[in-house]
């Protein structure tokens, strides 16, 4: 982790694209999602359909 | 399930201050301990009767809580980790305690000045020694009947909740060497309030229920493919000698070493992405971090399975 705070950092334009390394046991994870049918095929896919349910069921919780 | 038909009592002793016994006890008969007088620490040993290099390991037990209750497992040492016995019976004046190892004399020459106390260390490695083990064998201790609690220090001693007539039962899920002690610190420490008392001793045989019961209970808690035992070891031979030297030509085989890492590509929209990033700094400093550990919240969240407690540090802060 950087020893910078988040809110001392500049802004700068942001990417939409996010380069995420998983190692192989990770990838075990994606395998299992990726059997399960519901949240894609490729690899990044199921990450991106992942995080964006999680943020869901974030919302949720916040409203509940 | 936490109760069985009990078979006929096959054995009946009562341990006097400051003695311990090894007993063999079988799969599916059940070891009763009971309080005499009350308000006396039990400090208990376990091992594999057919292996004793598998030993009940208290730091495992400890992970599935600081106090074992009725219902939970004497597991044993990875890379075993097998569910040796199981609580069957536990009174609430039981309270039990995964945190204060064994005394051992040395504790009474530092503390008191007295070199040659009764302790648990030396009482279970007497216990052992009827079946050929050595002091070292010893291990840490399931302590029942030993109120402690915890700070922000550390763990504290508070006084013996245990009553005259309590048992606890453990039921044997494989057969075990079981070593009830009575706890040497007993007289000077509150862990049995400044006075040593009898305990009681029991092992009920097997009825058709508890061996049923100890059946199912080793089905249902034994069928990892990650449950090694001295067959799957690469080196299977015990060392005689104490003096460690290295092994010609060894090459250790960590597993899944060396970490292979794969760049994947995520797309956000842009609306999702700027949510994402309200979680710099608490999920992580860069893009990277955040996406991932959000996706390992998700997974923890939603498809772990039983057994390690996992609380959501977000959600913690929210």
């Amino acid at each position: 982790m950087s020893q910078q705070y988040p809110n001392e950092r500049p802004m700068e334009a942001r990417s939409a694209k996010v380069v995420v390394r998983f190692d192989q046991q990770q990838r075990k994870l994606l395998e299992f999602l990726r059997a399960e049918g519901t949240f894609g095929k490729e690899d990044g896919e199921i990450i991106r359909n992942v995080v964006l349910d999680y943020l869901k069921q974030e919302e949720k919780r916040r409203k509940a | 399930m936490t109760t069985a038909t009990l078979g006929s009592c096959r054995l009946d002793l009562t341990l006097q201050p400051v003695s311990g016994k090894a007993l063999p006890v079988h799969k599916g008969e059940v070891l009763r301990v009971t309080q005499v007088e009350g308000e006396q620490c039990v400090d208990f040993n376990c091992f594999n009767l057919h292996d004793y290099k598998e030993y009940m390991s208290v730091g495992h037990m400890r992970r599935e809580g600081f106090h074992t209750r009725q219902g939970q497992y004497i597991w044993s040492n990875p890379p075993r980790y097998r569910p040796m016995m199981k609580v069957l019976h536990m009174p609430p004046t039981c309270v039990t305690d995964l945190q204060g190892a064994r005394c051992s004399a040395v504790l009474f020459e530092v503390h008191f000045g007295i070199d040659d106390h009764p302790n648990c260390q030396d009482t279970l490695a007497e216990a052992i020694g009827e079946y050929g083990l050595t002091p070292d064998d010893t291990h840490d201790s399931f302590n029942m009947w030993m109120n402690t609690e915890i700070d922000h220090v550390g763990y504290y001693t508070t006084w013996n909740t245990g009553r005259a007539g309590d048992h606890v039962d453990l039921i044997a899920l494989m057969d075990v060497l079981a070593v009830p002690a009575i706890c040497g610190s007993g007289n000077l420490w509150a862990t049995s309030n400044f006075s040593y008392k009898p305990i009681r001793i029991q092992v009920f045989a097997a009825s058709p229920e508890s061996a049923a019961l100890a059946e199912e209970e080793w089905r249902a808690q034994c069928s990892l493919k990650t449950q090694r035992t001295l067959k799957d070891f690469r080196n299977q031979s015990i060392l005689t000698e104490p003096e460690l030297r290295p092994v010609p030509g060894y090459q250790p085989q960590f597993p899944n070493y060396p970490i292979e890492w794969k760049e994947i590509e995520v797309a956000f929209r842009s609306e999702d992405f700027r949510k994402i990033m309200l979680y710099r700094g608490t999920a992580g400093d860069t893009d990277e971090e955040v996406v991932r550990t959000l996706f390992f919240y998700w997974y923890l969240d939603n498809r772990k399975m039983h057994g390690l407690r996992w609380y959501n540090p977000a959600q913690a802060h929210a």
